[in-house]
């Protein structure tokens, strides 16, 4: 059996992943003169799905061509997503009969591309062989993370006794209210992006007074547990995503 | 299809999600056996929840910017159409809804003064918080004002006016709106802009007012669904719930977005009022 270096784990596929033929699907019923009242959904669809691809493949070769910000590569996955959907619309990218590995190959070259017009036309350093810098993506897991101490019952006992009382003191606000807490928790979203949100949909300055109030509601019960919510262990967020954004698993 | 994971029985070093893997459990494109795992695995490796939060965060943020792109993605509409009032009706949507307004007689021909105290009255008894359906911000065309200042020049309070209501500032863009002269090609234009800004800033019976004679026009989109939509949520929040559900119901005869926004607001209605 050959061994994957870690390293090149998260971006080697060990299976075909599904999100391109996802998108493949998206894209046709998008281009089907049935798409008709669909239209809005499947681009929404289309939107979250390129740019999150896009922004995958802007990370890692950030890593490899030259340092970026941030800033840099949402900018540049809003505007290659935005330009590759219009593309769609106007059946100028057909994705049609393409591999799942196609379609891969297609988004990390527009990446790719776009990374390091950036880059020149910011004077940056541009690593066009790769080899100056590590090849390890942006985000690529660091073993040693992965060799956690979640496994000594002393901090798996600390860590589910904290979170069940995060999600109790959590559950006491309404839904739409621990949506908007949990977006601007752990998401970090600003109080425009949450009302925008379309699970949210509340204009601005309602998210502020919501937040405001809910926050104050979690601190509070928390802190009658002897608790501070801002300590959070690992697993916090997972625990809270599943119940509050998936709605699985509420405590009972 | 089996899990893409690699081997190691789910909690042992080599069972990790990626960035591939993260696409597919945000898409919802992993079996139940495998979403639970996945979130399973994260709840025990730091590395492998930081990652899922950083991408759910990207996901979320992505989600609420769904509207604008859609908007922005729409085929767009020439400007210049805002001032012919009487152009034929175009296929589809805009074409359907006004011609069910017209047929049957939404009552914009009430004269506006026993609107305006039907309304007035009702705002006193009924005004309360924002809620329920929400308003929507009209494109920002304050830049293509500037640029087509050769063909009709606008004046300087009608663009400021234009630029306020761009920021958000819609106390002085009813200020500018209303004192702004405007040649007869841009009247439609400000008053769609004034009818929204009131709206946002609370002042829905003079949105209503200022909207009600445009609601059977033909404007282009986005602007026309804008005006209907913006008329509605008036209606709506001014305390006039017979009217606001009256046009609902005629709204939510169309196929299109408007529609949809329209029957997800009666369904929702109708489940809060049990005693219907």
């Amino acid at each position: 059996m050959t061994t994957i270096p870690s390293q090149d784990r998260n971006l080697s596929n060990h299976e075909i992943p599904r999100w391109p033929s996802r998108l493949r699907e998206v894209c046709a019923e998008l281009q089907s003169p049935r798409a008709g009242s669909r239209r809005d959904a499947l681009i929404g669809e289309a939107w979250v799905l390129v740019k999150a691809a896009m922004s995958r493949y802007l990370r890692y070769h950030a890593a490899r061509y030259g340092s970026v910000t941030a800033e840099d590569i949402e900018d540049l996955a809003s505007q290659k997503t935005f330009d590759l959907l219009r593309k769609v619309e106007l059946r100028e990218w057909d994705l049609d009969g393409r591999q799942e590995s196609e379609i891969q190959g297609f988004l990390s070259r527009v990446a790719r591309n776009g990374l390091i017009n950036v880059l020149r036309k910011g004077s940056r350093e541009v690593h066009t062989n790769g080899e100056n810098r590590s090849e390890q993506p942006v985000e690529a897991s660091d073993g040693d993370l992965h060799m956690s101490e979640e496994h000594r019952p002393d901090v798996a006992l600390e860590r589910q006794e904290f979170v069940r009382e995060l999600q109790r003191c959590v559950a006491l606000l309404n839904e739409r209210a621990q949506r908007v807490w949990f977006l601007r928790v752990f998401c970090e979203m600003s109080s425009k992006q949450i009302a925008s949100h379309p699970d949210v949909r509340l204009e601005p300055g309602h998210v502020d007074v919501l937040m405001q109030r809910s926050r104050s509601k979690v601190k509070e019960c928390m802190a009658s547990k002897g608790l501070k919510p801002e300590d959070m262990p690992p697993g916090t967020f997972t625990a809270l995503w599943k119940a509050v954004l998936l709605r699985m698993d509420w405590p009972v | 299809m089996s899990p893409r994971f690699e081997s190691g029985g789910g909690q042992g070093a080599e069972y990790h999600l990626d960035e591939d893997r993260c696409l597919d459990l945000l898409n919802g494109l992993m079996s139940p056996e495998e979403k639970l795992k996945a979130l399973a695995h994260m709840e025990v490796c730091p590395a492998c929840e930081s990652l899922v939060r950083a991408r759910v965060s990207d996901w979320e943020r992505s989600r609420s910017e769904i509207e604008e792109v859609t908007r922005r993605l729409r085929p767009e509409p020439n400007l210049s159409d805002m001032r012919t009032r009487d152009v034929g009706a175009p296929a589809g949507f805009g074409a359907g809804i006004r011609a069910i307004l017209r047929r049957r007689a939404v009552r914009v021909s009430v004269g506006v003064a026993a609107a305006a105290l039907a309304v007035i009255t009702a705002v006193m008894l009924f005004r309360g918080p924002a809620e329920g359906p929400q308003l929507d911000l009209l494109p920002d065309i304050s830049a293509d004002l500037r640029f087509r200042a050769e063909e009709a020049p606008p004046s300087g309070e009608f663009v400021a006016g234009m630029a306020a209501y761009s920021k958000h500032d819609f106390v002085k863009a009813i200020a500018l709106l209303e004192k702004a002269q405007v040649p007869p090609a841009h009247t439609t234009f400000r008053d769609v802009y004034l009818g929204s800004a009131l709206a946002w800033d609370g002042r829905y019976d003079e949105a209503i007012a200022v909207l009600q004679p445009l609601v059977t026009e033909t404007l282009p989109e986005p602007w026309g669904a804008g005006v209907l939509w913006t008329y509605f949520v008036s209606l709506h929040r001014s305390g006039d719930r017979a009217r606001a559900d009256s046009l609902a119901d005629v709204l939510a005869q169309e196929p299109d977005a408007l529609g949809e926004r329209a029957r997800r607001y009666l369904r929702r209605d109708v489940q809060s009022e049990p005693s219907r």
